[in-house]
């Protein structure tokens, strides 16, 4: 077997712009109702670890890309120190680009971006907690097919580059038109950081308000989203710009795809002249566009746009360090200027049963950039649905209005909780 | 615990509601925070860069000092040129060869990019022979090849921590005999050891050495 892979295309852009202020690294956690035994975690890490040799691996330099390859270290579990989504050692070619942390009850797996989106970290997560639960004694099983099988890695589908494989030449969508959008600035934190608050309800409740408006639970979320960031951004976009909600869609709902690598394309909800709406026009254009950027027409169309670049004959000659720069001057003035934040949402996340009676909640956190210095991410087990917002800013206005306008429209019951960071507790 | 002010209920963990910062009712000693650690006062952030920044200016300083003492004084023979390039290379010296934490691979290749130019540049200015690019960097290039493939060798991890600089300077082994093609250099014989030096260690560790080699060759230059 080779021991090592090279970067899927979504992959390729996450080296080449991370740094102290865009670290993209990402957190997935479950929330146990019994305190982790970091032992046990390890055995469970020991032996999962080998079914996802993808994650096992440190980046080393080509001349002309870069490239991941297997570890020789073994991974360990860490107790959690740092503010979350913290950046991996890049700079360190032997580090490991993946941190399983524990703290109380929660287990949380800390990924960079370059390895796998979302759906592939799930998938390790589910798997290592199952395992963990299994080595405690508890009487847990997966006759629902719920977890990966332990079987051999089956490397040609799942360290596959579904972009390569689904990526038709439709005539791609011309990303240079994109208008700028309203961007939130704020000030940094000192020393800097993730200030992350969670805020928990329902999941079903919030489902049926949404079904009455007749619209998704994403589209209803984002719509909070828009007028949260017109109530608390409103006085400072003088320029009346559009905000813009990036989105991140799972492309393996929409193309067979069982790889467990990066296989996401994102869309952009554009929200123009949101000062003179109420929230019910918000939702009607979000839930609109959404269903209009969603299809696979138009989601064939974003992959070739992206991969386009990716494909000429100079970009696949120049050298490693000219692409680098130019991924990042693609990123900061074409990527990063046309949208104001991110809200991902993983969905709902389905366990074995005897897991999930061992599951309080789940997380996940977007790590925030320079120029989205506030990212929001959402997901649900146990119809308990968490949305996580991580800042790298002091000012949390936008927050606060979020949650005070889901808390109102809803009627529910809204639970917050935070790492504090930053706020001197 | 509740916050009436943002209408939200608030982990007990937290003496005051994280949206709005307002203490929150009733609220009695916090809990431990299930969902995170505290974390430890991290020390105000350290002036780093003072030393490079002052590093930078001295250079500066200098240079700019002995060309105005070269231009106020005797200008018949233009010293201050060849001050620059000594110290400029002292500065890559100590700020990428002592100071940076970069690989070691890294700092051998660094290395001789930096005295060729400083070579290169006292040459160019001295006229005459050209003695850099026809002699010492041929030698140069070939020194720091055997030295790359002596730490490859010898090291426990050497193909995979050391072999991406080898390959560099195998590539880097070239630019003497493009030297020579570009009029630059008028001795052969030095560009084209260098060049068959390249070649002799690439072929010797493709058919000697593991396959370590050749698949470190396959990663690298993947495209």
């Amino acid at each position: 077997m080779e021991d090592w892979y090279k970067l899927d295309h979504a992959g390729k852009l996450f080296p080449a712009v991370a740094g102290q202020q865009n670290s993209s690294t990402y957190r997935l956690s479950f929330l146990l109702k019994h305190p982790v035994k970091p032992p046990i975690l390890q055995k469970a890490l020991d032996s999962v670890i080998r079914r996802f040799p993808l994650l096992h691996v440190e980046m080393g330099n080509g001349l002309f890309w870069k490239f991941l390859r297997e570890r020789e270290s073994p991974l360990e579990v860490e107790p959690e120190g740092r503010y979350p989504c913290a950046p991996v050692a890049l700079s360190d070619s032997s580090a490991s680009l993946v941190r399983i942390l524990y703290h109380d009850s929660k287990i949380s797996v800390e990924i960079f971006h370059a390895l796998t989106d979302g759906g592939g970290a799930l998938e390790f997560l589910k798997t290592l907690v199952f395992q963990y639960l299994r080595l405690l004694g508890e009487n847990v099983d997966d006759k629902q097919g719920m977890i990966l099988p332990p079987a051999s890695f089956a490397r040609y589908a799942e360290a596959q580059d579904s972009f390569k494989a689904h990526y038709t030449s439709e005539p791609p969508l011309d990303l240079d038109k994109a208008p700028e959008a309203f961007q939130i600035r704020g000030t940094r934190f000192v020393p800097y950081g993730h200030n992350v608050i969670h805020g928990m309800l329902r999941a079903s409740s919030l489902n049926a308000c949404a079904k009455e408006k007749g619209v998704t639970l994403t589209a209803y979320l984002t719509a909070i989203l828009v007028m949260a960031v017109l109530h608390a951004g409103e006085p400072l976009n003088t320029e009346r710009r559009p905000i813009v909600i990036s989105m991140p869609v799972n492309l393996r709902n929409i193309f067979p795809s069982s790889s467990l690598r990066n296989f996401f394309a994102v869309i952009n909800i554009v929200i123009a002249g949101a000062e003179e709406m109420n929230f019910e026009q918000v939702l009607e254009q979000v839930q609109q566009q959404m269903k209009e950027k969603t299809t696979k027409s138009y989601l064939s169309r974003v992959m070739s746009g992206s991969m386009k670049y990716e494909n000429t004959f100079l970009s696949r000659i120049a050298p490693l360090k000219l692409k680098d720069l130019a991924i990042r001057y693609g990123f900061d003035h074409y990527g990063e200027v046309a949208k104001t934040l991110t809200l991902t949402n993983l969905g709902k996340v389905d366990v074995p049963e005897g897991m999930a009676a061992h599951i309080e909640a789940m997380e996940t956190t977007m790590y925030p950039t320079a120029k989205s210095p506030l990212n929001c991410a959402v997901c649900s087990i146990n119809d308990q649905l968490t949305v996580t917002f991580a800042r790298n800013i002091v000012e949390s206005d936008m927050i606060m209005h979020f949650f005070r306008q889901l808390s109102g429209l809803t009627g529910l019951d809204v639970r917050i909780v935070s790492n504090d960071w930053g706020m001197g507790a | 615990m509740r916050c009436d002010s943002c209408g939200v209920s608030v982990d007990p963990a937290h003496a005051v509601c994280p949206l709005c910062r307002r203490n929150t009712a009733g609220i009695g000693k916090a809990a431990g925070n299930r969902w995170y650690p505290s974390y430890p006062a991290v020390p105000a952030p350290r002036a780093s860069g003072a030393l490079a920044r002052s590093l930078i200016f001295a250079i500066v300083a200098v240079i700019s000092i002995t060309l105005i003492i070269n231009v106020l004084g005797n200008r018949d023979v233009w010293w201050s040129l060849f001050v620059a390039p000594c110290v400029l290379y002292g500065w890559l010296l100590i700020r990428h060869t002592w100071m940076s934490k970069s690989h070691l691979g890294a700092k051998i290749v660094v290395q001789w990019l930096g005295l060729s130019g400083m070579l290169l540049w006292i040459n160019a200015l001295s006229g005459g022979s050209s003695w850099s690019t026809g002699y010492v960097i041929p030698f140069l290039v070939m020194a720091a090849t055997l030295l790359m493939t002596l730490i490859c060798l010898a090291k426990p991890r050497g193909w995979r921590d050391f072999a991406g600089y080898l390959l560099l300077l195998m590539i880097l082994g070239f630019t003497p005999l493009l030297f020579f093609l570009l009029g630059l250099s008028n001795v052969l014989w030095p560009s084209v050891s260098a060049a068959m030096y390249a070649l002799l260690t690439f072929g010797g560790m493709w058919l000697l050495a593991d396959k370590g080699f050749r698949k470190e060759v396959k990663r690298r230059l993947h495209y």
